[in-house]
């Protein structure tokens, strides 16, 4: 029986393949022969299950199978096609079955179908600028606490506009203290170089203060006076730049532009570090209490570096010399010129040529001056009656080496003033230099790759970017008046201030963070020996920022 | 009060931070392995492609090999290239580097790092000089003066200052710029480089650019890739190194064979780096997998790490002597090939890249 059943197998085969050969058949009726064999092969293959079958007999005819089927693909496939063997995989196949005429009008179709999709969604609902134009944003979220509580007239402290003089004492606060967009690109591209033409314009909220801050009198703070800005909305960054030198070649080139228009002043780390970049929700004292470097000027200055060192472990670069040197109109941010004198800024920096695996990584000491020219004014005609010398020198040292950074910064303001009351200043009135001297040192560590561009820009689906953590600590004090005298000069003690901040920054996503400051603040003891209520001998606080960009 | 609300500040600011340090595990082994990858794929997708330890994460070898252990493979795409693989390990974020090139390598090594060459990764391959379809430029030489693009730090460039030193040139005779993989197909198509080198076919098909000089696997213009371990990482774990690398020999077993061609051609191509008709025509001219598709760390591997050392030197891309004595840790080559039975499967090179021992017959390897 079993037997019989081969031979019946057998046969059946060998009639299927016979008749394949003494015909030429169409592949059609040669694959409806083979299915038919396929089922007969099956059919016995299972009436001989019990049995025991001859192995090689049925290796034979499974070969005149697999034969057969390569005899139907070679049929099958167009001219010009590789057979491949039976077994092949799929990725076999696929690379060797050619497009039809109908597979290539297909393909031809969807990309039709998607040119005309995006030129359709182009036109009607993407926004277009004349020019390649990069916007971006910071806003601030903050809500704070202090004790003791801040005076009723005294500002809230807010680094970037949004100042409030409260009408009545307070502990606690929400703010938005900045909230900036802009705008940035390319005005000429040069493709062969890189010597572009570019631009910024940048705006942030300005004061909106009800109380008028230029009273000595805290009740009178808070009556509501109009903000003298009378902006909401101010032009921040207005500025062109023009690289003298290629951008395109690599690193290893030394970079040197003139920028033209209103613009952050080079002066030492802190001044020029955006909200971006600063580790700190308050500035140090000195950016904001010296004329001239705290606010942005309109001008002309040159920044460029040379001696250029590239670690190509991982494309480090750091630069021997940077420098900046420039001409303002030393009146500040959206002000034409208030007298007939320039003012004028440089800064040299100096990073050691280390390696980036060497531990002197990122050392970077920097000197500042900025000379500028204050208009001085009799205070009850309000005519200027002289214009007066105003100079600032700044030593800043900065050592970066992740985890671990320190930053330590010194500047002095020399500010020519009246000996007298400026209410009966003339032209011929004598001045004293007055010497201010702000510093701060900060520590910082540093949890996570929020800083290593490696890490940030690794290649991810989803909207990937590395946790990171950064505690610091800073030290922060600023002394209006070094004479410290009171017996010389009144005013000279009582005008010292020393903050200390205790803080944790933590980065949870590409331009949001979580900033948590403890701030413990202490005056000096005025010349009468009594602390007041605007000026207390010490207060604490607690600021929560959430900062987030776009 | 204002200590005791210093010391709860203090207190909080610690307890978030010691949260958000990394977990230490006391076991034997580690409970993930960072591997990471000198490239990524178009558009910032972690994938990768050309190589037999690209299959060993495009077909999740490694993932299962620890899968038991539950030790989770961490992959690592680096769309800065072999540059930012270094800063990554520098930092102690990678454990093992799959395929990192030549001079990324050796300057990391030239600045410090310490690693332990475990394998290597590919050998050979075409290379070409590339220009955009409308140029007239036939030589080399038609190009001097002209901005040549690269992608610098990586073994590319050093791959480029090799064809210029061919023809008799130095980087000083051209403007080099650095672009990387994507960025310099754009700069083809839109005129903004002259030339460049780049495998060209999908390119040609585009009409965006043409080949105008070709070498075939030339010994002297490339030079192998290398799968590293860290020192400190194979040192603490040489079980699990030996299990990555008897895996990874496994996975280049596998590359090497003819029916599998298709498929690794297919899967590399899903990274978009290159196209699947690059891969195609670029290997088309090698009837046999096994001459770049080799792990081995033999006598042309040796002298080829030595010879790009020497040309880092001489393109004053390092300034330090890079020293290869303790760098080659072959012992766990050659116990995978052992265990797996194929210490005779690959061809052995000489220094010279011509074929030393030849290989056995790939049957007799089934």
């Amino acid at each position: 029986m079993p037997g019989f059943r081969t031979t019946a197998l057998a046969g059946a085969v060998l009639l299927a393949l016979s008749s394949t050969s003494a015909h030429a058949q169409s592949a059609a009726q040669l694959k409806k022969e083979l299915d038919a064999l396929r089922k007969q092969v099956q059919l016995l293959a299972e009436q001989a299950k019990p049995a025991a079958v001859d192995p090689k007999e049925v290796a034979d005819l499974r070969q005149q199978v697999k034969e057969l089927k390569e005899q139907l693909n070679a049929q099958a496939a167009p001219k010009g096609a590789t057979v491949v063997a039976a077994d092949a995989d799929q990725a076999t196949r696929d690379a060797n079955t050619p497009a039809t005429q109908a597979d290539i009008q297909g393909v031809r179709a969807d990309f039709e179908n998607y040119k005309y999709e995006t030129a359709r969604n182009f036109e009607r609902k993407v926004p277009s600028v004349t020019r390649n134009t990069t916007i971006g944003g910071t806003i601030q979220v903050r809500a704070s606490w202090q004790n003791p509580a801040q005076n009723a007239g005294v500002d809230n402290g807010a680094t970037g506009g949004n100042t409030t003089y409260q009408a009545t004492p307070r502990h606690t606060g929400f703010d938005v203290p900045s909230a900036t967009l802009s705008f940035a690109g390319n005005l000429f591209r040069d493709y062969k170089e890189g010597k572009n033409l570019s631009y910024l314009l940048g705006f942030a909220t300005g004061s909106n203060f009800s109380g008028n801050p230029q009273s000595t009198n805290s009740a009178t703070r808070t009556l509501g006076v109009s903000s003298p800005n009378g902006n909401q909305f101010n032009v921040t960054n207005a500025s062109l730049a023009y690289s003298f030198f290629p951008t395109n070649g690599g690193q290893e080139d030394a970079k040197g532009t003139l920028t033209a228009g209103q613009q952050l002043v080079p002066f030492g780390l802190e001044a020029q570090a955006n909200e971006e970049i600063r580790p700190v929700i308050n500035s140090a004292q000195f950016t904001s209490a010296l004329s001239g470097i705290n606010t942005r000027q309109i001008g002309l200055i040159y920044r460029g570096d040379s001696f250029v060192n590239v670690d190509y472990t991982n494309n480090y670069r750091s630069t021997l010399l940077e420098y900046a040197f420039g001409v303002v109109n030393g009146s500040g941010p959206n002000k034409s010129d208030n007298n007939g004198k320039k003012d004028w800024v440089g800064r040299v920096a100096f990073t050691l040529p280390a390696d980036y695996n060497s531990w002197l990584r990122e050392l970077k000491l920097g000197v500042s001056y900025y000379k500028g020219y204050n208009n001085l004014a009799n205070t009850t005609s309000n005519a200027v009656v002289q214009i007066a010398n105003s100079t600032r020198t700044g030593f800043d040292i900065n050592y970066t080496h992740l985890p671990f950074s320190v930053a330590y910064e010194f500047a002095q303001g020399r500010d020519d003033t009246f000996v007298g009351l400026a209410s009966a200043a003339t032209v011929s009135s004598p001045t004293f230099v007055k010497k201010s001297r702000g510093q701060y040192l900060n520590f910082g560590y540093t949890w996570g790759e929020q800083f290593l561009t490696s890490e940030k820009s690794l290649a991810k689906y989803d909207d990937y970017w590395p946790k990171s953590y950064q505690a610091f600590v800073r030290f922060d004090s600023f002394d209006a008046d070094t004479l410290n005298d009171a017996t010389a000069r009144a005013g000279s003690v009582g005008d010292k201030t020393f903050i200390t901040t205790l803080g944790l920054n933590a980065f949870f996503a590409e331009t949001t963070k979580l900033q948590v400051n403890y701030l413990l603040a202490r005056n000096d003891a005025p010349s009468t020996g009594a602390y007041t209520l605007d000026r207390p001998r010490r207060t604490q606080g607690l600021q929560v920022q959430f900062q987030y960009g776009f | 009060m204002q200590r005791r609300t210093l010391a709860a500040v203090f207190s909080a600011l610690m307890l978030i931070g010691l949260a958000s340090l990394p977990a230490v595990s006391a076991e034997d082994k580690p409970t993930v392995i960072r591997i990471s990858f000198p490239g990524a794929g178009t558009g910032g997708r972690p994938l990768s492609g050309g190589s037999f330890p690209s299959n060993a994460h495009l077909f999740k070898e490694i993932d299962d090999e620890f899968k038991a252990d539950g030790i989770k493979i961490e992959w690592k795409f680096f769309p800065g290239a072999g540059p930012a693989l270094n800063e990554s390990y520098a930092n102690g974020l990678t454990d093992v580097a799959f395929g990192h090139g030549d001079l990324p390598l050796i300057v990391g090594r030239a600045t410090g790092l310490k690693h332990k060459i475990v394998l290597s990764s590919s050998r050979f391959g075409n290379s070409y000089f590339v220009v955009p379809a409308g140029s007239t430029a036939k030589t080399v030489a038609d190009l001097k003066g002209k901005r040549l693009a690269t992608f610098k730090g990586t073994a590319g460039q050093l791959t480029l200052y090799r064809w210029l030193d061919k023809f008799g040139f130095s980087d000083k005779d051209f403007r080099i710029i650095s672009l990387d993989n994507d960025s310099t197909k754009a700069a083809l198509a839109t005129n903004d480089i002259d030339g460049t080198n780049i495998t060209p076919f999908d390119l040609q098909a585009r009409g965006i650019a043409k080949s105008i000089l070709e070498v075939r696997d030339d010994p002297k213009i490339t030079r192998p890739g290398t799968v590293w371990v860290g020192e400190e990482f194979e040192a603490k774990y040489p079980q699990i190194v030996q299990r990555i690398v008897t895996r990874l020999v496994k996975v280049a077993y596998w590359s090497t064979q003819e029916a599998n061609r298709e498929k690794e051609f297919q899967a590399w191509a899903t990274s978009g780096s290159q196209a699947y008709i690059d891969y195609k025509k670029d290997w088309d001219s090698v009837p046999d997998l096994r001459t770049r598709i080799n792990p081995l760390l033999d006598e042309y591997y040796v002298a080829s790490l030595k010879s790009s050392i020497e040309e880092t030197k001489k393109f004053k891309l390092i300034r330090k002597d890079v020293s290869i004595d303790g760098w080659i840790e072959p012992k766990y080559l050659n116990q995978a090939l052992k265990e797996l039975k194929l210490e005779d499967y690959w061809p052995q090179y000489d220094a010279d890249g011509k074929v030393k021992t030849a290989a056995r017959s790939k049957l007799a390897a089934n």
